[in-house]
This record gives C-alpha cells, structure tokens and sequence, in this order.
C-alpha cells in the first residue's frame, strides 16, 4: 500500500542529509519507531507533547499533532522526548437488579468494582504518554519534522470477576502515530503545514459474554463466557493526516488544526487479534475449544471501530513580554466512535457456535462530540524559567445512557501546572502535572437492555421488531446502571534539545 | 492560492463519505432457509430458497452463489415482456421460519433486474427473484447444508472472514482459493443501457470420479515426473451455486468422466429446472461416486486438481505410515523436501448429476465470460454439497476463499475436508496434518 507519507519519506531523508544531520536523524526515526506518549476523553490524549505549554500557536516539534504550520516557527534544529505516567481510577457501583430479569430495580447488589489503569510509554508495542521527536529549520521558509506520539489510547483493567464483567474485564488499546510534518511560511505572519501519518494499532479486550441472556437467573456467572482478544504487536498500519494555518499579528497568534480520522477503507480501523481466546462457560460441553485441533490459540478475530477527527482552534496573546495568555478549543468528533465490531472464528466441528458462543459481537459505544476547552497562562519570570497554570474543561463523549464500565465519560475538569527549565543554550526541561475529575455519573435508564436477547430470540430474530433493533446495536447486554466515578492523575516531563 | 488549498482541502473532506450506495441491514444470525426439490420428485434438498416483501406478498426467492444478477419481478409472473429492465430497488429478505416470516437481512438500494426468474427444482417451485452474486461479494456468506432434508440450511452474512489460510488450517478447514468469473459485456444482458455486472461467479477446480482413498490401504507409488502419470479421475472447472440443487455436467464433460450420453438427451427423464435460464433443460440422471473440490491455480506449472488430489493422498498416506516405513513418494519430493498438499473438499458418494447438452443455455451462460477459454463444466449444486458446511469468502485480497468443513460426526467416504498440509523441511520441525496428532519429518522414499 503506498501512501503520501511513504512518497514523502525519501524526499524528506535527502533534505536532511542536506543538512548534514542524517545520523541523528536517523537515530531519531529508529526510536520514533520505538517510543510514543498520554490519553484524555475516554480515547483521546489531551496533552500531546508537554502538559503545560504546547498549543496550536506554540512552535516547537509538538506542532506536528496541536498544528503542523507552527512548525514554521521552528528556529535551528530540534529533538523533544517526553514521557507521562497517566493514572486512572474508576469506580463503579452498579444499581442492583432483578434477579430473575437482570433489569434495573431488584434485590441483587453488586459490591463496588474499582478499574485502574497505569500509562506509561516504556513498553512493548509502544505505549501511550510519550513523545518523541525531531526537526529543523530549512532555509528560512521551510521546516520539516518527524515525531512519534499516541493521540488514541485506553487502559483500564477490573478484576477478574467484576460485576462490570459483561462490558469490560480490561482494556489496552493503543494508536501509536508516527508523523512526518512540513510546514511553509508563506508570509511572515502566514504558516501553513500539513503532517500526514502512520497510525499503528495496538488491542487487548477482555470482557464476558452472557451466553444465557434473558434466562432464568440472570448474570449467572456460570453461563458466562470469557472473551479475551489481543493483537500479536502492532497492526499494519492506516493512515491520516494533520493540517493547519498559523497566522500572528503584532501580539497575537492563532492557530487552526484538523486531525483527520484514519482516511481509506471507510474510515474503519480493522484489528486482526491473532492471540485471541475464549473460555466456555462452565455449561457448555467443554472446557476448552481448542483440544479437538491440538493447538492453541485456535480462535482467530477480527475488531473494527471507528476514530474521531479532531478540530483544534487555539490563540495567544502576549500580553508583555513575560506573559502570555492562552485559549485553546478542540472540538473531538467522538460521534463516529459509535461501536466496536468483532467477527470470531473458531475450530472447526462444534467451534464456537456448537458450544453456544456467538462468532460475531457488537460492542455499543454510542459516543458523541465532545467539546475540550482550556485557559492557559505562561508567565516567564526569568530568561531560564518559566511557568505555566491551565484549567481544562471536556464535555462528556458519552451519553449519560451509555456510559458503562468500557466507557466511563462525563464532564471533567482539570487543573495543570507546569514549570519549564533552560539549562544552557541547549537544553529546556519541563515538568507538569495535572488532576481530572469527572462528575459523578448516575446512569439510570441505561441503554443496555438485557431482556432484548430473549425479545428478540422471540421475535425469531425479526430485524424489523424493536428488540432485534437494539440486539443489532450491541445494546442487548446486562443493564450499566450505576453511579461511576473517574478520577486521573498525569506527571509528564519533556526534554527539548536545541542545536 | 491559499485559500483555493484550502477550499479543495475542504471540499474533499466534506464529501468523504457521503457517496451514496446500497445499505446492508444484518445480524450476522443463521437465517434459516427453505429447500427447493432437486429434481421433479426429488427430496427436498436442491435450491436454498427464501422469501422476500413485496408489494403483494412474500413469494420465494432463490439465493443463488451462481447467479451474476438479482432480480425481482415488480409484476406477475411469467412476465408478459421479455426485455429486462433495471431498477434499483430493495430485496428484504424474510427467513423460513415456524413464527411466520421475520426480516432477517435488507439489502437496500441494490440494482436489481425486473426479470421472473422462474422454477427452479420443479414446476411447482416458482420464484420472484434471485439473490444473486452481485450483492453476495459484500460479504462473507456462510452456508450450512444440512443432509437431512427435514433439518433447516441456514446462510449467515458476515462483513469477512478475518483468519488467515494458515490458521484456518490449523483449525482443520479446507481452504480453496478462487478468482471470481463471469464479468463481461455480453452478460448484461444486452446493450440498452442496463448496469454491468461484476464477476461473483465462483468457479472452482474440481476431480470427478477420483478413487476411493483408505490412508491404511496399499501404498501408491510415484517415480519422479510421474505426479500426472499417477493422476486418477478427470479434471473438471465447475461453478458453485446454491441455487441448483444436483451436480450438473455438460455431455462432454460427462464422457471425459467416462459416462454414456443417451440420444436423444433425456429423453423420458425429469427436466432440469435452473434459476439462469428461462425453460427447464432436458437432463440424463446418473451419479457420480464422488467429487473432490481442490486448490490451485490454473498455472502452467499447476498439475490439475486430480493431480493434486492424488499427491495429497499420497503425503497422507505416508505420514500416517510414517512409523511404519512410509515415506514420500519421489514425484512428490523437489529438493528434499515434500510438496505441500492441496487442501481439498471431497465429496461422496453416489452424488446426483444432472447431465445437460453442451449447447444448452446453462452451459452457454456460464461460459459467456470466457467463450474461448478454459469452459465451465457444470455446476456444483447444493444437494452435492450436503453434509457440509462452507464460507465463500468474498471479501478476501486478492483470490476469494471457499472455506470448508464437513458436519461432525459424517464418515470420511462421504465428506472429507483436508486443509493444506505444509511440508517440513527440517527434523527438528513439526506440522499437524489430516487430524493426525503433532508429527515429525517423514523420511523420503529412495530413488
């Protein structure tokens, strides 16, 4: 598959050359391929780059993800490396439920179900929350970039037998993107860029699978089936691309950005899980699916969702020549994000569907657009140190009737602070650290219908009835009611190298 | 300049997507599916048969993996015009069930042909359209066909078929690959502004009449060169379509089988009622001991599907007699080391064929696309493939997929699915082949 990106790889490795700093250059590619970084949003990061201090108007290599025509203002050559420790705590107290119809209401309690989940981009296939990149200033008018970051990523992990078990035992999914970037200034207050990309896809689900929905005793942990589905590495990857004008005028600068979905094959990012698995449940009549073919692994899948787009608006004013304020807005098109699709395949004989185990899922999602919006002040006190204070608001990319433990969203808020060093004429050290809380979410009518299946198994699967409607969504799952709690906490710390 | 960039640059993003195009509605749930007879009399095990909504009811439509178009008739039937027309419409397809008829997949907005399509089985057996390949390469079509005729077929509509050869034959499915047939100007029926029609015939190689095969039977031997020599039964090209329900053979191929074609053909013999073409055609019934559907190419260097087949038994044979002294014949051995086996689909016995002219309109159809290429033989019905169940996998880069098992518990005489066995090229390796346990490199027979 040839793309933009790779027609422009050569051209872009002859220019650097030019400039006699291909061997860092290439250092710098080899561990781009390596080294990524954070996460916001239930999928986004909102905090490409450094926490405190990139924006769509800041000219430094993180420009290839906040806005590609930035680059512009790049001075000299650069490399950046960043890396984040991203924490989430969720908590989930499900309503209790009618035993014999799994609904909302009854007499069966959950105890409290607590997921974690620890980012951090020092491991194999590359994680989130890290940042690694290198650029340069070519002949005046030009820069050029290369830098490896993950926009898209989520981890959270419940126990082994949570009550949240039929929507998520855990999650690692990663997108690591690795970019090329050039901007033009085409005036000088006019920059353009565009930052086309690679994105490589990582995933690791593990949920239950209710294999006796709308039966007598619901959520009987004795008919569930355990689902755990993971890529072998990174997936080949889909592409996508950054784009953006820079424009600045006396003690103004704005910055507007697009970053596109994965472009091609209808937008869908297709993962093959090579290393999947799927234990029966205790009723079935076996234990293990794979014994009849004498090997394991035996169950290959395939997951397809869709990614948001994502619209970046951001100003500054600098206000003296020690301060400057700044506004920044992304408009995160979470509506395309609608559900992940899985297709199974097992053994051949009885497989998957012999022992009552469905071959094809339907995850419901069912976000929405969501609205990120921050102030920022960067206050420079001193030549060598500067300072940075941001207040950050997201609107919920989750409906309140479609929140579940796979897709914990609502409001939040989120102080940051963030301090920069220069030591020396090369080197700038910075370190931030922010604290989101979301609003409690109280989900009370949940989509999640448990008594579709059954509806819809009456129905005999008639897809004009309105059980076999919501069964086809990926609704027909036990009830997510519950009140859900999130809270995140993210250190980062970015070196930038000038030379 | 700029601005123009950018323009362009919006524009492109704001039509991404908005292309318009047939809508699929499905669940990816077995729909059950009716039976057409297989012959006049015959049980009811030939075509896979629905029902569609229409305006005026829900008559029956053949689903038919052999068809290049799909029609439904917007008006009675026989149709007092001759001269079809497209239009685009909606098939809502409605499954076979005891709780009436539910809607089971919409396939909206596709092209559609106003054409009566005719019986298909018997006389009695007369449907408003066909769901035919055109709107079947979306997806990934699963089939279940059942022997026993009171047990439902069911067809399931998948968007692909993620596992990969080798992990399909890991899982012990046969695995033949595919080029779609059938696109050609003639086969739009005629030049008056209809739609072309893409390739969805799946075409595959296939041995009629190979031998019984018994992996504890006597050794069969096979010098160097002699992989053709050694070759039993008759190579064949035949379509796969679900809405016939015998085995159907030209005349020719039938001799090359070494069968006797009556004069006149049929005579006093039930017709062969076929969803492609208008009038039943004059058949001679006999059967075949069986049929074995092999992969491969139609390259030069391709032995032909008997070939294959026979090489196939013959690594069988030697790795279930490896502890025994077997070995790998000389013909099947390059450099050391064994050839793959072909994965195969054998079928048997006694399998029902219908034997048509090779001047009848099926042939005549199925050869359109390639009149003076390699010719079509005939047709693999759905009665021949009973006892098994399979996946055409449309979706599939860049050959489709037939992927094949047999029902659990059928014995190997009548349905055996053999995938790929890769050969080994060192001791220390091993491979799991033909539902033998893990084994080791078998040695290679001397010279």
């Amino acid at each position: 598959m040839r793309t933009v990106d790779w027609g422009l790889r050569p051209r872009y490795c002859e220019q650097l050359n030019a400039v006699h700093k291909s061997k860092i250059f290439m250092t710098a590619a080899l561990l781009a391929c390596a080294a990524p970084p954070a996460l916001a949003g239930p999928l986004d990061d909102p905090h490409v780059g450094s926490l405190g201090f990139s924006s769509p108007t800041t000219g430094d290599l993180t420009a290839v993800y906040w806005n590609p025509a930035a680059l512009g203002m790049l001075q000299g050559n650069q490399f950046m490396f960043g890396a984040s420790l991203h924490s989430t705590h969720v908590t989930v107290d499900r309503a209790p439920i009618d035993p014999t119809t799994g609904l909302p209401g009854g007499t069966s309690v959950f105890p409290s179900a607590s997921g974690h989940g620890l980012e951090q981009p020092m491991v194999w296939p590359p994680g989130p929350a890290g940042f690694l990149g290198v650029g340069a200033g070519v002949a005046r008018r030009f820069a050029l970039a290369i830098a490896a970051y993950t926009p898209f990523s989520q981890k959270l992990s419940f126990g082994v037998a949570t009550p949240t078990r039929y929507h998520l035992v855990s999650v690692d999914s990663r997108q690591l993107a690795l970019v090329t970037g050039l901007a033009i200034e085409l005036t000088d207050s006019l920059q353009v860029g565009i930052a086309p990309g690679l994105l490589f896809s990582y995933g690791h689900l593990v949920f239950d699978e209710d294999t006796a929905l709308g039966g007598p005793s619901a959520e009987d942990p004795n008919t569930a089936a355990r689902y755990d589905l993971a890529t072998d590495g990174t997936q080949a990857p889909s592409y996508f691309v950054v784009g953006g004008i820079h424009f600045r005028r006396a003690a103004w600068e704005v910055g507007l950005a697009y970053f596109s979905s994965p472009l091609g094959g209808d937008g869908t990012v297709k993962l093959s899980m090579e290393r999947s698995q799927v234990a029966p449940p205790a009723t079935a009549g076996t234990s293990d699916l794979c014994s009849t073919v004498g090997h394991s692994p035996c169950v290959s899948s395939e997951m397809r969702y869709r990614l948001p787009d994502i619209f970046t608006a951001g100003v500054t004013w600098h206000a003296t020549s020690h301060l400057d304020a700044v506004g920044i807005v992304r408009w995160v098109r979470y509506g395309e994000y609608d559900r992940i699709t899985i297709r199974l395949v097992g053994p051949s004989g009885t497989g998957l569907l012999g022992n009552g185990l469905p071959d094809q899922l339907v995850l419901y999602r069912g976000f929405q657009d969501s609205w990120d919006l921050r102030a920022r002040l960067v206050h420079a006190p001193l030549r060598w140190f500067r300072w940075s204070g941001t207040l950050r608001m997201e609107t919920s990319a989750v409906p309140e009737a479609n929140v579940n433990a796979a897709a914990v969203d609502g409001l939040k808020f989120e102080p940051a602070m963030a301090a920069e060093f220069t030591l020396g004429r090369h080197l700038r050290i910075a370190a931030g650290y922010a604290l989101t809380w979301m609003v409690p979410m109280t989900v009370s009518n949940s989509v999640f219908n448990p008594a579709a299946a059954a509806a819809c198994a009456q129905a005999a699967y008639d897809l004009s009835s309105p059980a076999c409607q919501t069964r086809l969504a990926g609704q027909a799952l036990p009830t997510a009611a519950g009140s859900y709690k999130m809270l995140q906490h993210t250190l980062a710390l970015m070196t930038t190298v000038s030379f | 300049m700029f601005a123009r960039m950018l323009a362009t640059l919006s524009l492109v993003f704001a039509f991404a997507g908005c292309s318009e195009g047939p809508v699929f509605e499905y669940d990816s749930l077995a729909i059950d599916l009716q039976r057409a007879p297989t012959a006049p009399g015959g049980p009811a095990l030939g075509a896979t048969l629905a029902r569609v909504q229409t305006g005026s009811g829900t008559p029956s439509l053949v689903i038919d993996t052999g068809s290049l178009l799909s029609s439904l008739s917007r008006g009675a039937c026989p149709s007092p015009t001759t001269e079809p027309t497209a239009y685009t419409g909606d098939i809502q397809l409605l499954a076979a069930s005891d709780s009436g008829a539910p809607l089971r997949a919409s396939f909206r907005g596709v092209t559609l042909f106003d054409l009566c399509a005719g019986a298909v089985g018997d006389a009695g057996t007369q449907v408003a359209g066909i769901l035919g390949g055109d709107i079947l390469l979306n997806f990934s079509v699963a089939f279940a066909l059942p022997r026993d005729p009171n047990q439902p077929a069911t067809m399931t509509l998948f968007s692909d078929l993620p596992a990969s050869d080798s992990d399909l034959a890991a899982d012990d499915y046969a695995t033949i690959n595919f080029n779609l047939r059938g696109s050609t100007a003639a086969a739009t029926v005629s030049g008056n502004g209809l739609p072309s029609i893409p390739s969805s015939r799946v075409v595959l190689r296939v041995c009629g009449n190979p031998p019984a095969f018994d992996p504890n039977g006597p050794a069969q031997t096979c010098n160097t060169g002699e992989v053709e020599v050694q070759a039993a039964g008759t190579n064949l090209l035949l379509a796969l379509s679900t809405g016939h329900g015998p085995l159907v053979l030209s005349a020719s191929a039938w001799q090359r089988l070494g069968g006797q074609v009556p004069t006149p053909l049929g005579a006093g013999e039930p017709l062969l009622y076929s969803p492609l073409v208008e009038e039943p055609i004059p058949a001679h019934w006999a059967t075949l001991s069986r049929l074995a559907l092999v992969d491969g190419d139609s390259g030069d260097a391709w032995p032909g599907a008997c070939a294959e087949l026979a090489r196939g038994r013959r690594i069988e044979w030697a790795l279930v007699n490896q502890n025994s002294g077997g070995c790998f014949q000389p013909c099947d051995v390059s450099g050391g080391v064994a050839y793959p086996a072909a994965a195969y689909l054998e079928i048997g016995s006694d399998l029902p064929a219908a034997i048509i002219s090779d001047g009848s309109d099926l042939i005549n159809n199925l050869n359109e696309d390639f009149p003076s290429g390699a010719q079509v033989d005939g047709v693999i019905g759905a009665e021949t493939l009973a006892g098994t169940s399979f996946e055409i996998d449309y979706i599939s880069q860049p050959q489709g997929r037939l992927v094949a098992t047999c029902d659990p518990g059928v014995d190997r005489q009548s349905c055996w699915a053999s995938p790929t066995c890769a050969g080994l090229s060192g001791s220390g390796q091993t491979h799991m082949c033909f539902g033998l346990p893990r084994l080791g490199l078998a040695p290679n027979c001397p010279q």
